[in-house]
């Protein structure tokens, strides 16, 4: 396939000379004008030309590009990685399911971080000054990893490597997904209240009674109305309160929602 | 169409149940009036609005505890989940995407805004608290929405405002703010580059719906900060409260006397007060600071039993450090005038 270099001159030897404003391929495609430069922008989708006034177009071939993401989305792909894959710069296998798909970058990139790891953060004994907890490495050793989980036992990182952001991602994913499967199968509000307490101390943080509570309480209640309001804590700037920031927003919406559903149907049993 | 005003008589029914975290009451009597006619949006505007306004005061007034406030907040959104419920509207006016400015964690606020929207017939996504700018960016990336309603109830988080503004507009999608924090008018959505301000749900959807039918151009007045001092504000705050600190001591010597935690509450309130000067030089806005936020320390300090003439001392010590900072030195000397002449008024 050749492609057009960004401030090139519209050829003919590109065998698909025809080209068209973004609005056409807009229109082609059913996609807005801002979702179109925005997946050219990031993605690196769409491959315009210019015209001699310096105008981009665009051809066929880009078309083509924007239905193959739009029918990986429809197969169940996030469009990040959908729009990566047919970019050409995912490895993974188009079969794959979103899923395989980040377990399969999260290792890859695991992978090339500790290959990167100079020799001198490998003294043994060292606590690593993420402040992550020890049980965390225990998300290497799950079943499928093509890693080398020795190697990785043997990693006490001095200061937060890509090996060590790897691994929280991983461990943040681990734990919101963990907590939100649990929050399907609640009986009772309470439980949701556990499943965010236990999400929040495994990423880090403690909670408090909100009576108790000082400025490093973030002021948002785990407890939804039943019983005593419960706040998050976390010591600003640490590592703790970054991972807080990040996934508990999504978390606690997610609990709130299956707190409704759980007050709705008994609201309808009687 | 004929609805039943929702009285004062009923907002304090309902106040009385917040107060005896009685939720089940309170969700009677939200269905009782929905019964009666009442539609989901005058319930959030008539009821639940009215009735966390009161809720506020009282915590002000050091009539309810943190913990009050909280489990009153529960439960009020609880009441709004379950009139929510009843929210039968087509979602054919568009996509729209609602979420708190990042760091604002007060979300309540802005859920009833999804739920007015989606009375309106809007299809809402509502991200909830806080949401982090890139995480933000990458939804709207994805979800192809009308507009991005980013709401802010804490003025020190229009930081975090401006940031939530500037990730939505980078992917091209056109953003209108509101919250208490944005003040009475659109001056300070402005400064900060939003694309539209809205003073109430209502106008909000109205807007939406503008925007619907003739998009804005995304990002037309982009932020514009007049300089850099609120950054340079920001970085510095660590070592300028340990040094107001410093100052206090000579203006207080009783402050020897103080523990561990009531340093540490000080430190708080300190930092505090830093933080607002920075969101009123941010948004070039002196009200925020001077007609906002100094009566509503002077209320929240003096219902705690200190004397008002606390404020104008404390904001004196924080003047003496402020070194290199013009603009917010100006500030602190205007309000220390403001809010000596009203404790003497006092």
């Amino acid at each position: 396939m050749v492609k057009a270099e960004s401030g090139g001159v519209v050829s003919s030897q590109d065998g698909d000379p025809v080209t068209m404003p973004i609005g056409e391929v807009a229109r082609r495609t059913g996609m807005t004008v801002p979702t179109l430069r925005a997946w050219e922008r990031r993605y690196g989708l769409l491959f315009p030309v210019r015209t001699a006034g310096g105008h981009r177009r665009y051809r066929e071939e880009d078309v083509r590009r924007v239905l193959a993401v739009l029918e990986l989305v429809r197969q169940g792909w996030a469009v990040g990685p959908a729009a990566r894959q047919v970019a050409g710069r995912s490895s993974a296998s188009p079969a794959a399911r979103p899923a395989d798909e980040l377990r399969d970058r999260l290792w890859a990139a695991l992978e090339q971080a500790l290959r990167d790891l100079p020799a001198e953060t490998e003294a043994a004994g060292e606590s690593p000054a993420t402040g992550q907890p020890e049980a965390s490495a225990g998300a290497l050793e799950a079943p499928g990893s093509s890693g080398s989980p020795g190697r990785v036992a043997a990693v006490r990182p001095r200061r937060r490597t890509a090996a060590a952001a790897g691994r929280q991602d991983l461990e943040l994913l681990q734990a919101t997904h963990q907590a939100t499967r649990a929050l399907l199968y609640i009986t009772s509000v309470r439980e949701a209240t556990e499943i965010l307490v236990a999400a929040v101390q495994r990423l880090g943080g403690t909670t408090i009674p909100a009576s108790q509570a000082d400025n490093w309480a973030l002021p948002i209640d785990l407890s939804f109305g039943d019983g005593e309001p419960i706040l998050p804590v976390a010591e600003p700037l640490s590592l703790a309160r970054m991972q807080l920031e990040q996934v508990l927003p999504g978390l606690i919406e997610d609990a709130r929602r299956a707190v409704q559903l759980l007050r709705r149907s008994e609201d309808l049993d009687g | 169409m004929q609805q039943p005003r929702i009285t004062t008589a009923e907002v304090e029914r309902f106040v009385d149940h917040l107060a005896r975290r009685d939720r089940r009451s309170a969700v009677r009597q939200a269905l009782g009036l929905s019964e009666a006619g009442s539609s989901v949006q005058d319930l959030v505007l008539g009821l639940l609005v009215p009735a966390q306004v009161e809720v506020g005061r009282r915590w002000a007034a050091n009539r309810w505890s943190v913990a009050d406030e909280h489990a009153a907040t529960a439960i009020t959104d609880a009441v709004l989940a379950a009139v929510s419920w009843r929210i039968e509207a087509a979602e054919d006016q568009g996509h729209v995407v609602v979420t708190c400015a990042e760091g604002e964690w007060h979300s309540l606020p802005a859920r009833m805004v999804a739920e007015v929207l989606r009375v309106h017939g809007w299809l809402v996504t509502f991200l909830g608290a806080s949401t982090p700018a890139n995480h933000l960016r990458r939804f709207v990336d994805e979800v192809g929405a009308v507009g991005v309603v980013v709401s802010c109830s804490v003025p020190i988080f229009l930081s975090g405002a401006l940031r939530s503004i500037q990730a939505a507009q980078a992917e091209g999608v056109p953003v209108l703010v509101g919250g208490r924090a944005f003040g009475p008018d659109d001056l300070r959505a402005r400064r900060l580059g939003a694309d539209g301000w809205a003073p109430d749900p209502v106008a909000a959807a109205h807007l939406l719906g503008e925007w619907r039918h003739q998009p804005p151009t995304v990002g037309k007045q982009p932020a514009g900060m007049r300089d850099a001092e609120p950054l340079e504000l920001e970085a510095a705050e660590p070592e300028l409260v340990e040094a107001a600190i410093s100052e206090l001591f000579l203006r207080f010597p009783s402050l020897a006397g103080y523990n561990e935690t009531q340093l540490a509450r000080t430190r708080e309130d300190v930092a505090y007060i830093l933080q607002f000067l920075e969101a009123a030089l941010l948004t070039d806005d002196s009200r925020l600071f001077l007609d906002e936020f100094l009566p509503w320390l002077t209320g929240v300090l003096t219902s705690r039993g200190l004397p008002a003439a606390v404020v104008p001392v404390g904001l004196e010590a924080l003047g003496a450090v402020l070194d290199g900072f013009p603009r917010a030195q100006d500030l602190i000397l205007r309000g220390r005038q403001l809010t000596t002449d009203r404790a003497l008024d006092s």
